[in-house]
């Protein structure tokens, strides 16, 4: 694992209306491991990703890819950096294929503009066949047939396909069975040890604890702190998510003053 | 694997082709009519028109919009068409291409205003429908423009090969409109955008461009639709094309296009403008007063639209029909690959 962050956030706020949903937060995660990033229902973790995807817009806060400084206005600029999501609220076309999902936006195609459907069913059987996702009896499916898993599967095999250097999570297991849910912590790690930086998004602690490097705590938008799997423990984490008061405003006590969840 | 794929969207064709021939039989059976040789081309005359303006019909309503402006666009075109050939004195083929640009131009308008401006197309173009045939009654202080020009009746009335033009227009047409569809990046981004819009927002799809797009393509063929009118009738009138936007959403509904997006087949439509313009042929032949002629086609479209809405509820019935019986099988084939239970819902 590197010892420099790959994506590192300093000081993000964001506000929806009167709605507070991320103060002054600061994130990084490095290549090789799994940062997890937790917290209770509505604590921010979606709204923080999806400012690092360009979707929202951040009120405040610098954004560093790599080392450097970097502004994504968009799905598209963080595709190029190399920043992949698989969001909580599935992005999949029910009504097109696996092999038209996994291509969305960046289909293959030739110097006439035609689609390169080979390549792509090559490279979606490929992708998906390295992930050891094989429920999924045709790529040529529409996905409004498949299950819960296996359109989970299509997500992330989506996310994974393009190369990508950090691949972000939002929940990916929270609507998937105990099985489905091993293999997709499977594949988390897979990724790490291959070298990219993985942010999972998740509130089974169960979870994260199987498969995390380190452990970032959101609470009321606000980050309680970053903690090392190795050297914490469940019920620390369960007291930041819970309780915990943000160490950057050390004095203020952490209730009554946050955004409501 | 691409084999399956080609036989959704055959399976996709049946339907309505199956609508368009049960249509015709009845019109065949019920008068003598029908049949005649010179009935027959007259249909496909009068299908060309409604289904070159259906093709947009179909397009728009794929990325979940709807043109409701296209039937006004078609009088406006026929105007000015009419104007700045007998008026200007402008070549016909320089006149035809103008009017095109500007029904490119005017789907521009309305594209951007219901993506862009985030006006619902429904509303915005109900606005457009007011004023493209505003203008052009404006144009001619509302009479009609007879005896334009004698090199029109070529583009209407002229042969290619032995084969009437407005047919190699539609052939041509829905070609394009197929291989644009489903064999390039945009086409499928169509689709996509009608599927699910916020996915497609999400995998980098620009949704506004998309969709704007899709108007200029339908105001681009409305403005087609307003020359081979203006060329069959040599003459141009506001008055043309009264309807003629819900002729166009109707053969996309009975073609299997849904008013919510994403889905639809070109091919279908095709066959649906057929059925739509055969029963107004047959109801022309039965001598029915317009008034019941309008009455017919309302319902038709009543009709297709409920039968989008609860094919919705039919698919999803089937699919979880399906799913269980996969369910059921998998339970009874005892496995050690531990993959098959996707669907419990089982965390702690
Ligand atoms: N698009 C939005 N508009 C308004 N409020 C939002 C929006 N997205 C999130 N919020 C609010 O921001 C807060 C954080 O939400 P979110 O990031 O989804 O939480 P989490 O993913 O941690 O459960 C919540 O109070 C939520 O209601
Ligand atoms: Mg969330």
């Amino acid at each position: 694992m590197s010892d420099h962050p790959l994506l590192e956030l300093r000081g993000v706020s964001k506000s929806f209306g009167s709605v507070q949903a991320l103060t002054d937060v600061d994130f990084e995660v490095r290549a090789g491991e799994v940062m997890a990033l937790v917290g209770d229902n509505g604590a921010g973790k979606s709204t923080l990703i999806k400012c690092v995807a360009g979707i929202h817009g951040m009120d405040d806060g610098q954004l560093l890819f790599d080392g450097s400084p970097a502004t994504i206005h968009g799905p598209k600029d963080a595709a190029k950096l190399g920043i992949e999501i698989v969001y909580q609220d599935l992005a999949l076309c029910d009504n097109l294929d696996v092999v038209q999902n996994m291509y969305l936006g960046r289909e293959e195609r030739n110097w006439f503009h035609r689609l390169r459907e080979s390549p792509m069913e090559a490279k979606t059987s490929e992708t998906l066949r390295s992930l050891a996702v094989t429920t999924i009896r045709s790529i040529r499916q529409p996905v409004a047939t498949l299950s819960g898993g296996q359109r989970q599967s299509v997500a992330v095999a989506r996310a994974v396909m393009w190369n990508s250097q950090l691949v972000i999570l939002d929940e990916p297991t929270a609507a998937l069975g105990v099985s489905q849910t091993e293999q997709v912590l499977e594949l988390v790690k897979r990724l790490a040890e291959q070298g990219l930086a993985v942010v999972l998004i998740s509130h089974n602690l169960h979870d994260i604890f199987e498969v995390a490097t380190r452990i970032t705590v959101l609470r009321l938008g606000r980050d309680i702190g970053v903690y090392e799997r190795a050297t914490t423990t469940q019920e620390e984490v369960v007291h930041a998510i819970t309780a915990g008061i943000p160490t950057k405003v050390a004095g203020i006590a952490g209730t009554g003053n946050g955004a409501p969840a | 694997m691409r084999e399956r794929f080609a036989d959704a969207l055959r399976s996709q064709v049946v339907g309505p082709f199956l609508i368009m021939l049960a249509v015709a039989t009845a019109m065949a059976l019920s008068t003598d009519r029908f049949l005649l040789s010179q009935n027959l081309k007259n249909v496909g005359l009068q299908v060309a028109i409604v289904a070159i303006v259906a093709i947009g019909a179909t397009i728009v309503i794929l990325t979940a919009q709807i043109d409701l402006s296209s039937g006004s666009l078609v009088a406006l075109t026929s105007v000015l068409l009419a104007d700045i050939v007998k008026n200007a004195g402008l070549s016909v083929p320089l006149a035809a291409l103008l009017m095109i640009l500007m029904g490119a131009g005017l789907g521009l308008v309305n594209g951007f205003f219901s993506s862009y401006g985030r006006i619902p197309s429904f509303i915005f173009t109900l606005g457009t429908l007011a004023i493209f045939r505003g203008l052009a009654f404006q144009q001619t202080g509302g009479t009609p423009i007879f005896s334009v020009s004698p090199q029109l009746d070529p583009i209407f009335y002229g042969e290619l090969g032995g084969l009437p033009l407005p047919f190699v227009y539609v052939v041509v047409l829905y070609a394009l409109a197929w291989a644009f569809l489903i064999y390039t990046p945009r086409g499928r981004q169509i689709y996509a955008v009608g599927g699910n819009e916020s996915a497609a927002r999400l995998s980098g799809i620009n949704v506004n461009r998309v969709r704007t797009e899709a108007f200029v393509i339908a105001g681009a063929l409305s403005a087609v639709g307003g020359i081979l009118l203006t060329a069959r009738l040599d003459s141009g009138s506001p008055n043309y094309g009264q309807g003629l936007e819900l002729m166009a959403i109707a053969s996309a509904v009975i073609g299997g296009a849904s008013l919510f997006g994403g889905q639809g087949n070109i091919f279908a439509t095709l066959f649906g403008a057929f059925t739509i313009v055969i029963v107004q042929n047959g109801l022309n032949l039965h001598a029915v007063p317009s008034a019941w002629q309008n009455i017919t086609l309302g319902a038709i479209i009543a009709v297709a639209v409920g039968v989008d809405m609860w094919r919705g509820e039919f698919a999803r019935l089937l699919v979880r029909l399906w799913r269980r019986g996969r369910a059921a099988q998998d339970e009874a084939r005892p496995t050690t690959s531990t993959s098959a239970e996707d669907d419990v819902q089982s965390r702690p």
